[in-house]
């Protein structure tokens, strides 16, 4: 039974007479605990996805489900259930928190709100509660700073904080660590696996860094984005270490590693074009094509190829792929 | 509202954070001194308004210091008590206008649709009809002899353009992540407006209510200077428009009541706009609590 | 031992700020060896990119070096960087060393052609001859993989990101320099195009032979690129190591923390650790080793006395625990 599915979700806008298709045709269905990491390079619809699950933005076309249910066409205390249990945690720890706001002021704001505590002093200890569940200490002393006097991984604590304020089932994370030093990112990290684990909290991470999709997901499911089309969507395992789609290969072979033994003795996978398509004016068929070093011509030039199941917890979207080897 | 409890209970940090910069509390002091002149040391100085026909358009002396008038008035005098009006109608048009500016600058971008069409077509509309003429018109038909009338008036044919910097702030941050997630928690507009947008506009707003201040000076004295505003009592603008009427530029010593309300209004103005450079950071916490 | 293009003794920096003066470098030493590629690696605030700017001497006016000695050595002949007049110092730059800036995508001039821009570059630097810094203009896009016939007429608003990023290799190129410095020149690069940067850095490294400082927070492009790799924190050099040793036997705590936090995509999966605390406020440092808040083998002589960078074959280490530090990541494999 999924907790949230985008069904066919697409997203355009216009810009001078063209129409952008930011998303385009995604569908991924995520159950209860479990964590999607949602991968891919800057342009490819990632982030726009992540904020359309999160409510934040509407599809242009398709449907989001909750629970089963479309959110569209829910009114009423069926929606604010809907929105109290799906939260977003930003990127930036810079502009996440309100600078003339303390953490207590924005963490109790939810809290007295929806009424979840009976008063201020509750809403105090709440909010001491939930920051010393994302390791933020000493928690009471956090409170009464403003956002500047902490450093960014302590402000992206205090987001998840504030996502955790309203008891959500799912957390869209758009590159929350990415903005963070190097140091820090993997307790922010392990503090997000454990809110998984303990809490049963679903996740869907949005990422560039493919390591980290790896780290964070190992026993969930990375879905690799380009150019607004889900490419791929498979168990970490089965993704690393079988990538099926030309575009995930050519990522993982690409990506630098932190291991001189590794990173300079990996095989690359040449491109056939640096050219990065522009999203105002798309190859036909399949996007990746005029890149792509196994392309068929005559096929994948003409069809758009669709998500197929591959077993083993595998899907892609490529006309070569699916083919019997 | 927390930011004037963050403006309250430290006066003493604001006005730290308004020493910071040396021009801005200059402006801040002049200000201060002027606005504080205008209303107190009329208690001071007597007002003797008698006519003195031998001594008209004296130069400045040891019992005139800013010479006389047409009538032989000092002209001193007149500026000491000629300050009230012009500052009362000023401060009142900047409040009213900012006043409309916000309300209906926040409700055009918040609400968006057909309401931000309205909004911004009416804004539009007030921004392109000029205004004198329309004060001309309106002069005809309403008896502006009350200064709160004055200040209503110049209120409502001067909102248009702070309604549209308005509006384009409050979309701006409307953008910003910490107001979608407050979204996100399902809190409702009118916590993201007043709790977590306007608290972040408080320095700008202030800002642009010391600038709307200076264009109802200018306003003001334009208006009773081309005579369309009854001259009721005997304030700066009115001084300028007798002074000129009267030719006091041709002679040497009677330019002085010419210039006298020029220079206060000028210096005054000049105040004001110094002293924006130091509200600029009044509200930003980053000033307020140690590091 | 190689040559040494540029020996680096004793660096101090300090400049101003609202809270008081902040030492943003405390003592860096190191010798920069002929045709190697250097990686300077930290996180923010540990002085690398002021490091970079300072051997170029373009650190802002606040800024103001106040000890040390920058020597440029160019085969016999010995120059110290610090005691160069201004001219000198303009005619040094691009010339002799060159900077390549993170911003620099921007750097371009929207209003000129890119030829425009190698003429200019050239012309300042007292290279007058039109045709020769066009031929060596297009040998050098072509070098970094760009149709010179294309974009040479192009204005930079035509070109994609990186496609600019490798105009200005090409322009940095221009010269001849001995010593390029770039400045985290893979960040806010897609990932595709950062290998494409990447391998170009190699293949212009081997056809042009210069010497390479890169600076950067990321380990992976010192994994990628590095002959040596120079670990910074609070302002010093606190580990120089070949990059092997770097990754699989370093000898800094703060060097080992940062192996250890980093996850690899074809490595295995065990869990990754942070460094738990952070980054020293420059103005109220701690005593002694400025790691030690956050050193699992700190103890009170690293409360007390700050370590010197010790050299032991090579491999500089500025530690007082580093054999325990290297015996524990020569366990871990």
């Amino acid at each position: 039974m999924s907790l949230l599915e985008l069904k066919h979700i697409s997203r355009h806008f216009r810009q001078m007479r063209k129409v952008v298709k930011a998303v385009e045709d995604v569908s991924l269905s995520i159950a209860p605990k479990e964590i999607v990491c949602l991968v891919g390079e800057s342009g490819c619809g990632k982030t726009t996805t992540g904020k359309m699950a999160a409510g934040l933005l509407d599809p242009t076309e398709g449907q989001l489900l909750f629970d089963g249910k479309d959110v569209a066409a829910m009114k009423g205390e069926e929606f604010n259930r809907y929105r109290r249990a799906v939260q977003m945690v930003h990127q930036d720890p810079f502009s996440s928190l309100n600078p003339v706001r303390t953490i207590y002021q924005t963490m109790s704001a939810p809290l007295l709100y929806h009424k979840l505590v009976a008063d201020e002093r509750s809403a105090r200890r709440r909010a001491v509660e939930l920051l010393e569940l994302v390791d933020l200490t000493p928690a009471e002393e956090m409170l009464d700073k403003f956002p500047h006097q902490l450093s960014g991984g302590q402000r992206q604590r205090v987001s998840v904080a504030r996502a955790l304020t309203v008891n959500p089932s799912f957390i869209v994370a758009d590159e929350a660590v990415s903005m963070v030093d190097v140091s820090i990112r993997a307790s922010l990290l392990n503090m997000l696996g454990r809110l998984n684990r303990e809490l049963g909290v679903s996740f869907l991470f949005i990422t560039h860094d493919l390591a980290l999709a790896k780290y964070f997901a190992w026993e969930g499911r990375i879905g690799v984005m380009y150019t607004g089309r889900l490419v791929e969507l498979s168990r970490t395992p089965a993704l690393i270490e079988r990538p099926l789609h030309p575009y995930t290969q050519a990522l993982m072979s690409a990506i630098p590693e932190a291991d001189p033994r590794i990173t300079r003795t990996k095989e690359r996978v040449a491109l056939r074009s640096e050219d990065v398509p522009n999203l105002m004016n798309l190859p036909a068929g399949c996007h990746f094509h005029p890149r792509c070093p196994v392309w068929l011509e005559g096929k994948c030039d003409k069809l758009q190829p669709l998500l197929t199941d591959m077993g083993r917890g595998q899907q892609v979207a490529c006309h070569v792929a699916v083919m019997p080897s | 509202m927390n930011t004037l409890a963050l403006l309250g209970s430290s006066l003493r940090q604001s006005l730290r954070i308004m020493t910071r910069n040396k021009v801005g509390f200059a402006g801040l002091c002049l200000t201060l001194f002027i606005i504080l002149g205008a209303y107190v040391a009329p208690s001071f100085v007597p007002a003797d308004l008698e006519a003195h026909v031998e001594e008209i358009y004296e130069g400045p002396s040891a019992k005139h210091l800013l010479g006389t008038d047409y009538q032989g008035r000092d002209t001193f005098t007149q500026i000491v008590h000629g300050g009230r009006d012009v500052i009362y109608v000023a401060a009142l048009a900047a409040l009213l206008t900012l006043a409309i500016a916000v309300t209906l600058g926040s409700l055009a971008a918040v609400l968006g649709g057909w309401a931000d069409n309205l909004i911004n077509a009416a804004g539009e509309l007030v921004l392109t009809i000029p205004h004198f003429p329309l004060l001309l018109v309106l002069a005809g038909f309403i008896r502006l002899t009350s200064p709160s009338a004055l200040a209503l008036i110049i209120a409502s044919i001067g909102w248009g353009s702070l309604m549209r910097t308005i509006r384009a702030q409050v979309l701006s941050l409307k953008e910003r992540d910490y107001v979608q997630a407050a979204r996100a928690l399902g809190l409702p507009t009118s916590h993201l407006l007043f709790r977590e947008i306007m608290p972040n506009m408080m320095s700008f707003i202030l800002v642009q209510f010391v600038m709307s201040m200076t264009g109802a000076i200018y306003n003001q004295t334009g208006l009773i200077f081309l005579g369309i505003i009854p001259m009721v009592t005997n304030n700066w603008g009115v001084m300028i428009n007798l002074a000129w009427g009267q030719g006091a530029i041709f002679s040497k010593t009677s330019t002085w009541y010419l210039m006298s309300p020029i220079a206060i209004i000028v210096l005054l103005q000049f105040s004001l706009i110094s002293m924006t450079r130091s509200l600029d950071e009044l509200f930003n916490p980053r000033l307020r609590v140690g590091e | 031992m190689a040559d040494t293009v540029l020996s680096v003794r004793d660096l101090t920096l300090e400049y101003h700020s609202r809270r008081g003066p902040v030492k943003a470098l405390r003592g860096v030493s190191f010798d920069l060896y002929k045709g190697e590629t250097l990686a300077l690696i930290g996180e923010s605030g540990c002085g690398k990119s002021t490091l970079g700017f300072a051997l170029i001497r373009l650190t802002p006016n606040s800024a103001k070096i106040t000890g040390g000695s920058i020597c440029f050595v160019d085969g016999s002949d010995q120059r110290d960087i610090m005691a160069m007049s201004d001219r000198e110092v303009r005619r040094f730059r691009w010339t002799e060393m060159a900077m390549m800036l993170q911003a620099a995508l921007n750097a371009f001039n929207p209003v000129l052609r890119i030829s425009d821009h190698f003429l200019d570059t050239a012309r300042a630097h007292g290279m007058t001859d039109k045709a020769e810094v066009m031929a060596r203009a297009r040998r050098l896009l072509t070098a970094v993989q760009l149709d010179a016939n294309r974009v040479l007429p192009s204005y930079p608003h035509e070109l994609s990101g990186g496609m600019r990023q490798r105009v200005l290799l090409a322009l940095g190129l221009l010269l001849e320099p001995k010593i390029i410095i770039l400045d985290e020149p893979t960040t806010a690069l897609d990932i595709l195009t950062q290998r494409t940067i990447i391998e170009l850095l190699r293949r212009l490294k081997q056809e042009f032979n210069f010497t390479m400082i890169f600076i950067s927070h990321d380990l992976s492009l010192a994994a990628e690129l590095a002959d040596r790799v120079a670990t910074m924190y609070a302002g010093q050099i606190v580990e120089l190591s070949d990059v092997y040793s770097a990754f699989e036997k370093p000898r800094h705590p703060y060097t080992l923390g940062l192996t250890r936090a980093v996850p690899t995509l074809h490595g295995g999966t065990e869990a990754l650790v942070s460094i738990p605390g952070s980054p020293p406020d420059f103005i109220n440092m701690p005593s002694g080793c400025k790691f030690h808040p956050r050193c699992p083998y700190a103890d009170d002589d690293c409360r007390q006395e700050e370590p010197k960078l010790i050299d032991d074959k090579g491999h500089l280490t500025a530690c007082l625990h580093w054999r325990q530090v290297t015996a524990q990541s020569k366990a871990r494999g």
